[in-house]
């Protein structure tokens, strides 16, 4: 921590950043929260540990957008999430400043999230300054499927229901996502309605599968949604499977190499064609 | 009105059939790791906390979903086709909510601003509200993020509620506040006491808010830098609205499918970017900034301005619920003390009196008043 202080206000110092989006001790409440420091704060309450939670990539397309120089702090899993944004060319690499420093995990109400457990890289895949040892890689195993791999389809079915009716359609779980910034969400078109506003269980359905579809080939398994649901659905299931079946069929793991494409956004010659053999 | 009564912990059991017999009981239970207001169940754990039910009491009158007319289409041949639709019928049968604490309470007192006592009146919700009977219950503590008492209430306020009860030693202490409370308050079960619950001297102080200072808040204009600074770390989702007793925010959607539906209200939210879009495309509240702003001057000017009252009950749930920890009621108590919502000023002593501002007045049905605002 005391590193990342010193870091901060040396870029502070020279000029490197205008703004720094990190976590900050509440001096109140004593909780860690999202904080946006400027030049001239006191950078004594700038946290990190296993409080840090919250994948700061979320503010930082709202932050970078009014700010020149906008430095950012990153765990390994927020930093796959800029990756993905910056291929998607939602944000500019020139302008920001990145400070990773190498997670050891964090923790839920006291318990280290379940996220952690599948946790391929404790920095960001991209940072101009890296506190703690960057390690290699760690493979994609998507641990977390096995228990729902193992139901019967119509278990399953059953599992995800009583999941789904419990959803307020609160959209904390797309509001948190980083990957979500659409301008008009699909569960906003009213012309058609492609998702019916209330929450009915066909419609819950409808969103939170619209949603993890079009994290397809992008989650970066911050595991945000799931911890930000005031319903505590199990979110990450979902994502984890479309990204399982990513990795199947391109071979990719969503924001782990920075000069990669988005699996879903270019069509390449060898890309597999076993959906319209018939194969899946 | 009445005296005490106290009912033995041994006796609750008993005393809950004997309510559940007479009417439906709705009563705290936990249910996915948080307690909330449900049918009584015997299958699940009731609860009744000391202080804030996880979930408040709003569903219970006003569900997230809730059909108000059904139609279809009738008729065999294409010349007698024509759609039939009708209205949902309003429940009528008595029904028991036991165990609402008093914010919770006076938030409904507040709904009843917007969906009974105003030019838009809703029948169902009327309906709702006259076939229940509200025993509600003291607190016994305050919790952290507990303020009611900066918003003209306290833990052991009756306003509002039918009857009132409150945990004492061995047992429990009943008391009538109306005469539909004395109604379902006379099982044997409930022994005549001298007993009467303590007084206790609760604190204030924590977010004190005064309408009026918000108004003159050179902050509160629309214009002022520190709502993008707020706005910047708020994720505009619904939780905080969602969580909140006094958020009636609703749309109307007709959802047909094979030629038949509903038609629904659905909770909505001012933090959604779809709240304030009209036909045409036009938002007036496009920006991030824009919607926190009239979320947090909606709950103490705009509804002064349209019901009368101020509509934070202090129940502090938009503190808990909030996934990147914003804290509304600290925010609000310092754009009322004309400081950013943001500073970190560390003096928390800013009562009214230290600040020489007038108390607040207030009305028989709860919350802060002041006279509509001509525009």
């Amino acid at each position: 921590m005391k590193e990342l202080r010193a870091r901060a206000g040396e870029a502070f110092d020279r000029g490197a950043i205008d703004v720094l989006l990190c976590w900050r001790s509440d001096t109140e409440d004593g909780k860690v929260k999202p904080h946006v420091f400027k030049k001239g704060d006191d950078l004594e309450t700038v946290v990190f540990d296993d409080r840090c939670v919250h994948n700061l990539v979320t503010f930082l397309p709202e932050v970078a957008g009014h700010n020149k120089k906008t430095g950012v702090v990153l765990k390994g899993c927020d930093g796959r999430a800029l990756v993905t944004l910056l291929t998607e060319k939602r944000l500019k690499r020139d302008g920001l400043y990145i400070i990773t420093v190498a997670c050891d995990g964090v923790k839920i109400d006291g318990k280290t999230a379940a996220k952690c457990a599948d946790c391929v890289t404790s920095v960001s895949p991209i940072a101009d300054v890296v506190i703690g040892e960057k390690k290699a890689l760690k493979p994609a195993e998507y641990k977390q499927l096995e228990y729902i791999e193992k139901m019967k389809p119509d278990e399953r079915w059953q599992f995800f229901s009583q999941q789904f009716e419990r959803c307020a359609r609160c959209y904390t779980c797309r509001q948190v996502c980083p990957m979500c910034y659409c301008e008009t969400c699909i569960a906003e078109q009213v012309g058609p309605a492609w998702i019916d506003a209330s929450t009915k269980l066909s419609a819950n359905t409808m969103w939170q599968l619209s949603r993890a579809y079009h994290l397809a080939g992008r989650c970066a398994d911050c595991g945000e949604c799931e911890r930000a649901c005031p319903e505590r659905l199990p979110l990450r299931l979902l994502n984890a499977a479309m990204q399982k079946t990513v990795k199947e069929l391109f071979g990719v793991v969503p924001g782990t190499d920075a000069d990669a494409q988005p699996p879903l956004s270019v069509l390449a010659q060898d890309d597999p064609d076993s959906l319209l053999e018939g194969k899946r | 009105m009445a005296g005490w009564k106290k009912l033995a912990k041994s006796d609750l059991p008993a005393f809950l059939a004997e309510l559940a017999s007479q009417a439906e009981l709705v009563v705290p239970q936990e249910k996915n790791g948080k307690t909330r207001f449900l049918p009584l169940d015997s299958a699940r754990p009731i609860s009744f906390p000391s202080s804030l039910v996880d979930v408040s009491l709003k569903s219970v009158f006003f569900p997230k979903r809730r059909p108000v007319a059904r139609f279809g289409e009738k008729g065999d041949s294409p010349s007698e086709q024509r759609i039939e639709c009708a209205a949902v019928q309003s429940p009528f049968s008595p029904r028991i909510v036991m165990g609402a604490h008093p914010c919770d309470v006076s938030a409904v007192n507040y709904v009843d601003r917007v969906f009974v006592h105003s030019a838009f009146k809703d029948p169902l919700y009327e309906a709702e509200r006259n076939r229940t009977t509200i025993i509600g219950m003291a607190c016994s503590e305050m919790k952290p993020e507990c303020h009611c008492t900066d918003r003209d209430l306290s833990p052991d306020n009756e306003r509002g509620m039918d009857a009132v009860f409150v945990e004492a030693g061995d047992g429990y202490l009943f008391r009538a506040v109306t005469d539909k409370g004395a109604a379902v308050l006379k099982s044997g079960l409930l022994k005549e006491t001298s007993d009467e619950p303590a007084k206790r001297d609760w604190p204030r102080g924590k977010y004190p808010v005064s309408p009026e200072s918000i108004v003159q808040s050179p902050s509160s204009s629309e214009a002022d830098p520190f709502w993008q600074e707020v706005a910047d770390l708020c994720l505009t989702c619904g939780a905080c609205t969602f969580a909140c007793p006094t958020c009636t925010c609703f749309l109307v959607s007709d959802e047909r499918h094979d030629g038949a539906g509903e038609r629904v209200t659905a909770w909505d939210s001012c933090q959604f970017s779809g709240y304030s879009r009209m036909s045409g495309g036009h938002n007036p509240r496009k920006t991030k900034s824009a919607r926190v702003r009239n979320r947090m001057l909606d709950k103490f000017v705009y509804t002064v301005e349209k019901y009368g009252a101020t509509s934070c009950v202090g129940c502090g749930r938009c503190a808990i619920i909030c996934p990147v920890g914003r804290h509304f009621p600290r925010e609000i108590a310092a754009l009322s003390r004309g400081l950013s919502p943001l500073s970190s000023e560390e003096n928390g002593d800013c009562t009214r009196s230290k600040r020489g501002l007038p108390p607040l007045s207030s009305d028989e049905n709860g919350g802060c008043t002041r006279s509509p605002r001509t525009r």
